[in-house]
């Protein structure tokens, strides 16, 4: 029922998900409803990030012709991100030592955050349109700094406004 | 081989509330500083007096006025710990959350690294609303350096807020 459309971008990952019988070009207006952040990262679970976010998705949004209303949208957007984090390790060879190539190890963490932004039609239960980007990174710092433009990244892939 | 010295990089981040007009705000005070941890290096009740220092003297560099009563700005700041060890494979592993069956769960009395974060929060006064938070991760296998560098962190973040225009 659901096209996938799904891309590998170096580590991250990032799929789009959508109902092919609904007619896109036809939605002209949106407004947000829940937005959440489940995440200990303090970087990440604060108002200040939640509204970063906010403003790529409707940059997106607007990009495609929609227009936000405060009235009867014609979608909802939901969106909410989910962090973890563990522990990996990092192998390298050092080539220029005397005795030859070593090969070393350094304990490095991997905050992962994935994003999902829902769309609704107005008065649905289930969304129209779904995009999740998962995201891999070193530090919560770079994470803050991508996620917005992973969303971006999902919703130049949604259809654009008929005129 | 597994490298020892510095074992996670320090991280540092700052976000504003960029619909807020930062020149319209001119007093702050010092509001909370709460410290969670166990190392008594980090606990002590130096750390907030010294937290409290640092973060008066940025903001008064930057051109805000430290007031006793109604400020524009109230400063909120935390401090966190968390000890970590390095399991077998050489992955970081958080003490104190349990592991599944069969893994190697680190010595929880001699961390091989403690991890502190500092978290500032500037609140605006009238409508208690966060208008800008810095946070910095600072990782040591010493937890008296990492509260020892507390005050650099804080001058590190705050030099980050918006500077007064005169």
């Amino acid at each position: 029922m659901f096209a996938l459309m799904a891309a590998m971008l170096s580590a991250d990952e990032s799929n789009v998900q959508f109902d092919p019988r609904i007619d896109f070009g036809a939605f002209r207006t949106f407004s947000f409803r829940a937005q959440q952040v489940d995440s200990r990262r303090v970087e990440l679970d604060n108002p200040l990030f939640l509204k970063k976010l906010a403003t790529a998705i409707r940059r997106g949004l607007i990009g495609k012709g929609l227009t936000e209303t405060n009235g009867q949208p014609d979608v909802v957007v939901e969106f909410i991100v989910t962090g973890e984090e563990f522990g990996d390790v990092e192998r390298r060879l050092i080539r220029r030592v005397p005795a030859g190539p070593v090969a070393v190890r350094r304990p490095v963490r991997i905050t992962e955050g994935t994003l999902v932004i829902d769309i609704f039609r107005r008065g649905d239960a289930d969304p129209v349109w779904r995009g999740v980007y998962r995201d891999d990174e070193r530090t919560g710092s770079k994470l803050v700094n991508k996620l917005p433009d992973d969303a971006r990244k999902l919703l130049e892939k949604y259809p654009r406004v008929r005129r | 081989m597994l490298l020892s010295g510095p074992v996670l990089a320090d991280d540092h981040v700052v976000l504003i509330d960029e619909d807020v007009d930062f020149s319209a705000f001119r007093t702050f005070t010092i509001g909370t500083v709460t410290v969670t941890s166990k190392h008594p290096a980090l606990n002590s009740p130096v750390v907030p007096r010294v937290l409290r220092e640092a973060a008066n003297a940025v903001l008064m560099n930057r051109g805000l006025a430290p007031v006793a009563s109604q400020p524009a700005l109230i400063v909120d700041s935390s401090v966190r710990s968390v000890d970590y060890g390095i399991d077998r494979m050489g992955r970081p592993v958080e003490q104190g959350v349990s592991r599944g069956r069969g893994r190697r769960q680190p010595n929880p009395n001699q961390p091989d690294f403690t991890e502190g974060t500092l978290v500032i929060d500037v609140i605006r006064a009238d409508t208690k609303a966060l208008v800008w938070r810095g946070v910095y991760h600072d990782t040591d296998p010493d937890a008296s350096r990492v509260a020892a560098a507390l005050p650099e962190h804080v001058k590190t973040l705050l030099s980050r807020f918006p500077r007064l225009r005169k």
